[in-house]
């Protein structure tokens, strides 16, 4: 089972990788788009895969959300109508080193959901933070790249994505708060992971606010935005600290 | 709405600054949350950010500063009065009766009424100036952010939670000694069950030593085998004793050692608890508890925290919360806007 998971992340990896590269270079696309429509449907085995293990929805911890990163990425690949060969490379890059990244955490098949987790809220609630951190990546990377002659274009590009991605994290904050009142009795405990969550939020928040001031200060509340979310979904859940937390099981 | 650009940007800059302050305060471990939220500060804060809240919808809507002044005083009397109506409750109307602090009563009825037609007014007023859809979303968020902070505010001030520790079988009347009585209901842990998953990949390496058996290591399933320090043996070799149901495994050519599986994870606590009035009435049901599934009697809600290992102990909190119904009214406003915000604009479908 160990083997076959392994496998299993390792093949889209290696198409998500070449798709990358085909669309960078742009020679030939299209089979860049197919070799990314490929790397997403191995994805779906790869999530099957994880559910067959745990016997649960396979979101319960690190290993399993970046596994199911690229998934939420295949939606905003069909919605960007324009550009889409930029774009694509984009969604192949992120997540080829999404999965790498799952190939560095702890297999975890003997995971099983906690009587906590088991809630309608699980699956929507961690979706919806897994889609908007998805977007927000591909938003950064746009803003970040937003220079010379395709500043004006690239910032937009990135801000689209930011707004599409901001209703999933203000729904994730929502929802997880009403999944806490639900199950320890108070809607916000000032956890360390509640709070990056909020810090994100309200990152993201200014940013909407700031949308009439320079294109400099905007993607530099884009890219703060960003270090945010890699704080909140990454490094609150190593820092030592994560133990006390109550979201610890999301490690 | 929001024809002018700079005002609206300096209000959103100090509810944001509000926010943090509020955040920073709520999160200072060597403050004590518990201070915090115990002190006045929260009160104060909440109001605050609540005051800001309100001052960027309406100075964003309607650009008038007298408007805006008096909204942020409304506001004040508005919170001070929820406030006083949650703590005092129906108290309050027995003490009108009674003469003593009708001012009490009549003040917090008067300041909600005028908190209830505050919100109607600038909802109405908003919605019709607001010609365009996307920027009514926009102020609708605003309030339903105003009315999480609401929510939160009151429940800071008149939330009632108790931590009950019982025995399976003992029944439990709670006594609020803050307001010198019973809650109006008592609570009896009829069974408590754990139901665990099956198996685990932990073993426990037993030793006989002096007529007894004792623990000495820990041992992990890893693949076909079983890893404890250096030693590691495959499951082949293995052999399961008679009568363990599998739990009990024979160390191959070492009959003083034995591997014990230990118990799956839980999978779910379930408490069957018998629910009945404390007061004289006959009123009684019996609901199961499950963590992510609290029962209620009237306004408390009852939740299942923990059980002891032996299952025989159980630990439940009651709650009675009246700022929850605020708080979820405007979390599901802020996400629906949101939501119609970003997908209501044919512009930001293109890249």
């Amino acid at each position: 089972m160990n083997t076959l998971l392994t496998i299993l992340t390792i093949l889209p990896i290696l198409l998500f990788a070449a798709a990358c590269v085909l669309l960078l270079v742009r020679r030939t696309p299209v089979h860049g788009e197919r070799i990314l429509a490929a790397g997403l449907v191995s994805c779906v085995l790869l999530l099957a895969a994880n559910a067959w293990a745990v016997h649960a929805p396979p979101l319960g911890n690190m290993r399993h959300v970046l596994c199911a990163l690229p998934l939420v990425l295949a939606p905003v690949w069909v919605y960007l109508r324009h550009n889409r060969v930029q774009a694509g490379a984009g969604i192949a890059g992120v997540a080829a080193v999404a999965l790498i990244g799952a190939l560095c955490m702890p297999l975890q098949a003997g995971w099983r959901q906690a009587p906590a987790l088991q809630s309608p809220w699980f699956v929507p609630h961690v979706t919806s933070y897994v889609a908007s951190y998805a977007m927000l990546t591909l938003s950064a990377l746009y803003a970040a790249g937003a220079r010379g002659v395709r500043e004006s274009s690239r910032l937009e590009a990135a801000h689209m994505l930011a707004r599409l991605a901001f209703p999933f994290l203000t729904f994730g904050l929502c929802s997880g708060a009403l999944w806490a009142d639900a199950a320890w009795g108070r809607y916000w405990a000032w956890d360390i992971k509640e709070v990056w969550s909020l810090i994100t939020w309200v990152i993201y928040l200014m940013y909407f606010h700031a949308r009439a001031s320079s294109a400099c200060r905007r993607r530099a509340l884009l890219l703060l935005g960003f270090a945010a979310v890699l704080v909140t979904f990454l490094i609150v859940n190593m820092a030592p600290v994560a133990a006390d937390s109550l979201h610890s099981y999301a490690q | 709405m929001m024809r002018e650009k700079g005002p609206m940007l300096r209000a959103t800059g100090m509810l944001l600054g509000a926010i943090c302050v509020l955040l920073l305060a709520g999160g200072m471990p060597w403050g004590g949350v518990g201070a915090v939220y115990g002190g006045g500060l929260m009160r104060v804060l909440g109001a605050t950010v609540g005051g800001f809240c309100l001052w960027a919808a309406w100075s964003g809507s309607a650009g008038h500063r007298m408007r805006m002044v008096m909204g942020v005083i409304f506001l004040f009397f508005a919170v001070a009065g929820i406030g006083v109506m949650a703590h005092c409750g129906v108290e309050s109307l027995r003490w009108a009766h009674m003469g003593g602090g009708m001012w009490f009563g009549a003040v917090g009825m008067g300041c909600l009424a005028i908190v209830g037609a505050l919100f109607s007014a600038i909802f109405g007023y908003l919605a019709h100036l607001s010609l365009r859809v996307e920027k009514l979303w926009v102020a609708v968020a605003h309030l339903s952010v105003v009315l999480v902070v609401v929510g939160a505010f009151t429940d800071a001030y008149a939330e009632q939670r108790f931590t009950l520790t019982r025995h399976v079988g003992e029944p439990s009347v709670v006594h609020d000694k803050m307001r010198g009585e019973s809650l109006p209901f008592s609570v009896e842990v009829k069974d408590m069950q754990v139901e665990r998953y099956e198996g685990s990949d932990t073993y426990t390496l037993l030793e006989h030593r002096n007529g007894r058996w004792l623990p000495v290591a820990e041992a992990k399933r890893e693949g076909a085998a079983i890893r404890c320090g250096q030693e590691e043996w495959s499951m082949a070799e293995l052999r399961a004793l008679p009568g363990g149901e599998g739990r009990y495994l024979a160390l191959p050519g070492s009959p003083m050692r034995v591997l014990v599986q230990q118990p799956g994870p839980v999978k779910e606590y379930r408490a069957v608890c018998r629910l009945s009035a404390a007061r004289g009435e006959s009123e009684a049901r019996e609901c199961t508890l499950r963590v992510n599934d609290p029962a209620s009697w009237g306004d408390w809600r009852i939740y299942l925290m923990s059980c002891s290992a032996d299952g025989r102990q159980v630990q439940l909190m009651l709650r009675r919360a009246p700022g929850r119904p605020l708080v979820f009214t405007g979390l599901v406003g802020v996400f629906l806007c949101c939501f119609a915000w970003a997908f209501g604009n044919k512009r930001s479908t293109q890249a």
